[in-house]
């Protein structure tokens, strides 16, 4: 980015500043956190133990749905 | 670039790397889940099929139960009917049981009396038998005696006819002599009517006609019941009466102890001469 700024005709360092795809980043940023919250609860409730990042025995799966009273 | 995009590029780095993380187990997860449910799907349609096969056997079974129950409850209705019938057979062989009871009772009372009777009546036999012998001895007794008295009888009436033919001769004597007085006083000799019939002026003889028959020479001839046991001659003259009425003359031919023959002489009359008519020596 320096060296994209530096051979700009006009040689001068200029600052950086907030423009729109800062804003798209964001709002990405905002999306990626909300699906992420979303798929943890879900994977918390279909992963083995409650933990969403443990896969579970494809033969006998535990979703725990006996424990809470099904 | 700005600080706060690179702090947002890193932040989104993080995330992404985060949701990758969340994703790919719960893509698995999901998978394996849907796996179950599908094994589950089809152990429920095989436990539905199974339990429809079931049902269709429970429900035959429940037909034949069904049946069986109906059949049972028939024959449960005709047990009982069978019972009450039975237990109306029970109360009349009950009361028959009793009614012979009673009878028997009756008949056992009837036998005691008949048994106290026959007792009664064995004493009474014996004290007729004890009277029986003593009236046979008695009997024994009479009939002795009674044969002591017959041939005392006998004797006596041989005393009697020994003295009654004593008296008769003695009265034919008699007769005779006053007979042959007679014939002296009149001047007729006794020689004339010896074979001629005469009637006896002795004792009544009385007799009866046993038997009539013919002689060789056709003259109708009678047997009388008495001879010279009671007096008779021959050519004696006699009467054949039959109750007040006069018979016929009867000429004694032949005379014997205890009878006598005679010859009918119905002096021109038609008259029949029968058994058992009475003889007379003479009408006194």
């Amino acid at each position: 980015m320096s060296q994209i700024g530096m051979q700009m005709p006009g040689g001068g360092r200029r600052s950086a500043s907030m423009n729109i795809y800062t804003g798209l980043l964001a709002l990405a940023v905002v999306a990626l956190a909300t699906a992420c919250v979303f798929v943890y609860v879900q994977a918390g409730k279909i992963g083995k133990g409650g933990d969403p990042f443990t896969l579970q025995d494809p033969k006998s799966p535990d979703v725990g749905l006996a424990a809470k009273g099904r | 670039m700005h600080i706060v995009t690179k702090i947002l590029i890193v932040f989104g780095a993080i995330l992404s790397v985060l949701l990758a993380a969340l994703t790919i187990p719960f893509t698995a997860n999901a998978g394996a889940l849907r796996l179950a449910v599908a094994n589950e799907q089809a152990a429920r349609l095989a436990a539905e099929s199974e339990r429809g096969s079931g049902l269709a056997l429970a429900a035959d079974e429940k037909a034949k139960l069904e049946d069986a129950v109906r059949s049972a409850e028939g024959q449960a209705g005709e047990a009982a009917r069978r019972n009450a019938e039975l237990q109306n057979e029970r109360s009349k062989l009950i009361a028959d049981v009793e009614i012979a009871r009673q009878s028997a009772q009756g008949s056992k009372n009837q036998i005691d009396n008949l048994t106290a009777a026959n007792s009664a009546n064995a004493a009474v036999l014996a004290a007729l038998q004890k009277e029986v012998s003593q009236l046979r001895d008695a009997q024994v007794q009479s009939s002795r005696r009674e044969t002591e008295l017959v041939d005392r009888l006998n004797d006596l009436e041989g005393q009697r006819q020994v003295l009654d033919q004593n008296t008769r001769a003695l009265q034919e004597q008699l007769a005779e002599a006053r007979l042959t007085l007679e014939q002296a006083k009149t001047g007729s000799t006794a020689a004339q009517g010896k074979d001629q019939p005469f009637i006896s002026t002795g004792p009544l003889v009385t007799a009866r006609v046993k038997q009539l028959f013919k002689s060789p020479a056709g003259d109708d001839l009678v047997i009388i019941s008495e001879g010279a046991n009671a007096g008779l001659k021959v050519n004696q003259k006699m009467l054949i009466i039959r109750g007040k009425d006069f018979v016929a003359d009867l000429v004694i031919v032949t005379v014997d102890q205890t009878q006598a023959v005679g010859r009918i002489d119905r002096l021109g009359r038609t008259v029949e001469v029968m058994a058992e008519d009475l003889v007379l020596s003479s009408i006194r």
